[in-house]
């Protein structure tokens, strides 16, 4: 029998895992994300009623066996266009987080490995996108390239990345001088190798946790962004804009407002006990000091 | 220290100058010709040129931007090109209400999240240091417009005890001023005093373990003592931080909430100038929301030494 089999090997990711378990929030976080998005991926193929669907003469009316969570000024269903719209919201966030990630992580890899000028460069490049506030940057972006998911995508986008450039910069300066990279470097290895496969997988604790804790404020930003007109374009649906027609209705209808924004709350909720969880899973020791 | 404040300053002018020169191209980058939306989409070509040459905006665009800077630090950003307005005194207007706003809502959450974030630190297993770290993970989630809407509805519409938009001059009515501005500033208070909660808990903690803490008890001081005298003056340092970059936040951050209330602070003014592609007003409005950002950071630097004077630069 091999040492292995006897001493049953725990694995790092193993490790992680199991300590990721323990906590309940974050479990509770992980099925809060989970039926959030079976509902908005599955949802609006079993609520029988058309998102589209102007009628009226059913305009306003509150939630009823019918209409489970009432209809809109223009009498289509709240629910099946919630669910649409987070579909729609949910998707352009995490495309964003996605293009934040990438970029982000190769501007901080880059400067963190090649230091000096390249480090100054893109560094002072970020700092100065980092120095305008996250949603008068994302406006201004958007009011560039017009309005639309797509565009929302960029703009959200381009927010997030100095975050991910200085957190994933951060984590490649302190493995970058350990033994294994020097040891890679003397026989050889080229630096794009070196980065891909020695520094950016050690590096990358710290840069999940962004990601997770980012999808909740890119959902965030996301709906404060069509709240304004700014993001997605009707007729299709999303969050902030429901919020934002359900305003002006609110006294007479307010479901109009309340489910989208409740829907929102839920998703945001998820993925930051699920980021609090995987920092906490992934470092024990940084548990309590980033936060709850 | 001196030389750390002139490094620091210097960097601070070198970020402005980014930021400003990002505020410029992106003013034009936007589509849409200010000439053809003065002038209506009747204007001849001779008209528009004419117009374009007044503006300057037939020059190069690195030209432009000398004259744009240089004519900013004498204090002139230009006039609206909508309304003819002074953009300085549209900002000097408006600035007022942004502050009142951003400071109401800072009072708001220090109130919630000092005591809250302590309480939750020192009894972390009971049942209330329990129910304010749930509390604080959902204010956190809280989209800040959906609760202004919230509020709007239970306290202005349901049961009529405030205004639900416009903003009173603390020079007309201290009373109303107050009345105005509260359900914004709880809006994006409430959010601010979650995210403080948590690293107030947090700091408060980290410090509950220290050595220090541990002689204070075992000199026999009392609790009250041990958490005011010995916890969170050692635990301020972190606190300020977060709070001064909430400031900066929530002096930023106030777009969407100036907008749900009708509030006429800065935010809702880079919003219309970006909507009706009013470019110095947006130059103007962003320009200094980004200063403002820039100042405080370097202020919550600086305080740190009279905070902490272990910490030397």
């Amino acid at each position: 029998m091999s040492i292995s089999r006897r001493l049953k090997v725990r694995s790092y990711w193993g490790d992680v895992w199991r300590r990721f378990r323990k906590s309940r929030l974050a479990i509770l976080g992980a099925l809060l994300i989970t039926a959030v998005l079976i509902a908005a991926v599955v949802g609006p193929l079993l609520v029988r009623a058309d998102p589209y669907d102007v009628n009226i003469k059913d305009r306003l009316l509150g939630p009823s066996p019918k209409h489970l969570m009432g209809t809109d000024e223009m009498g289509r269903d709240v629910l099946v266009r919630a669910l649409l719209g987070a579909r729609v919201s949910f998707g352009v966030s995490f495309a964003s987080v996605v293009f934040s990630l990438a970029l982000g992580t190769f501007l901080g890899l880059l400067a963190g490995f090649y230091g000096r000028f390249v480090d100054e460069l893109i560094m002072r490049l970020m700092d100065v996108l980092f120095a305008f506030p996250a949603v008068l940057l994302a406006i201004g972006i958007i009011a560039i390239l017009t309005p639309g998911s797509q565009n929302t995508i960029l703009a959200i986008g381009i927010v997030y990345t100095p975050i991910f450039a200085r957190i994933a910069r951060g984590s490649v300066i302190q493995v970058r001088g350990l033994d294994y990279v020097m040891a890679a470097r003397a026989v050889g290895s080229p630096s794009g190798r070196i980065m891909l496969r020695h520094i950016l997988p050690n590096a990358l604790a710290p840069i999940i946790v962004e990601t997770s804790l980012s999808l909740g404020f890119a959902i965030l930003t996301e709906a404060s962004l069509s709240f304004l007109g700014l993001g997605t374009q009707p007729p299709m649906p999303s969050l902030g804009r429901m919020l934002s027609e359900g305003r002006m209705f609110i006294q007479q209808a307010p479901w109009t407002a309340v489910f989208p924004g409740l829907l929102i709350m839920v998703a945001v909720l998820g993925f930051n006990l699920v980021g609090d969880g995987i920092r906490d899973a992934l470092d024990p020791r940084l548990r309590n000091r980033a936060g709850v | 220290m001196q030389a750390y404040v002139v490094k620091r300053l210097a960097t601070m002018v070198l970020v402005v100058l980014g930021i400003s020169f990002a505020v410029f191209l992106v003013a034009h980058l936007i589509p849409g010709d200010p000439a053809r939306i003065l002038l209506g989409i009747h204007a001849d070509r001779q008209q528009i040129d004419e117009i374009r040459r007044q503006l300057g905006l037939d020059r190069p665009l690195l030209v432009q931007y000398g004259y744009w800077i240089s004519r900013a630090l004498h204090g002139d950003l230009g006039r609206s090109v909508l309304t003819g307005e002074q953009v300085t005194s549209a900002l000097a207007a408006r600035l007022p209400v942004t502050c009142s706003l951003a400071l109401g809502a800072l009072l708001i959450a220090l109130v919630i999240a000092l005591p809250a974030g302590i309480v939750a630190a020192i009894r972390p297993n009971s049942w209330y240091g329990a129910l304010i770290t749930v509390a604080s993970q959902i204010g956190v989630a809280i989209p800040d417009f959906w609760l202004g809407i919230m509020l709007i509805l239970a306290c202005s519409l349901t049961l009529g005890w405030l205004p639900s938009f416009g903003y009173v001059s603390i020079r007309e009515s201290v009373g109303e001023w107050v009345r105005h501005l509260i359900l914004p500033a709880m809006s994006i208070g409430w959010i601010s005093g979650s995210i403080v909660t948590r690293f107030v808990r947090s700091a408060v903690l980290e410090v509950l373990g220290e050595d220090y803490v541990c002689v204070a008890r075992a000199k026999g001081l009392r609790e009250r003592v041990v958490i005011l005298r010995h916890t969170v003056r050692n635990a301020l340092i972190t606190i300020v931080t977060v709070v001064g970059l909430q400031l900066a936040s929530l002096l930023s951050g106030v777009v969407v909430i100036e907008v749900v209330f009708a509030l006429p602070g800065l935010g809702r003014l880079a919003y219309d100038a970006v909507t009706r592609r009013d470019y110095p007003m947006l130059q103007g409005a962003v320009l200094t929301v980004a200063l403002a950002f820039a100042v405080i950071n370097l202020l919550v630097d600086l305080l740190y030494v009279y905070i902490d004077p272990r910490v030397k630069y």
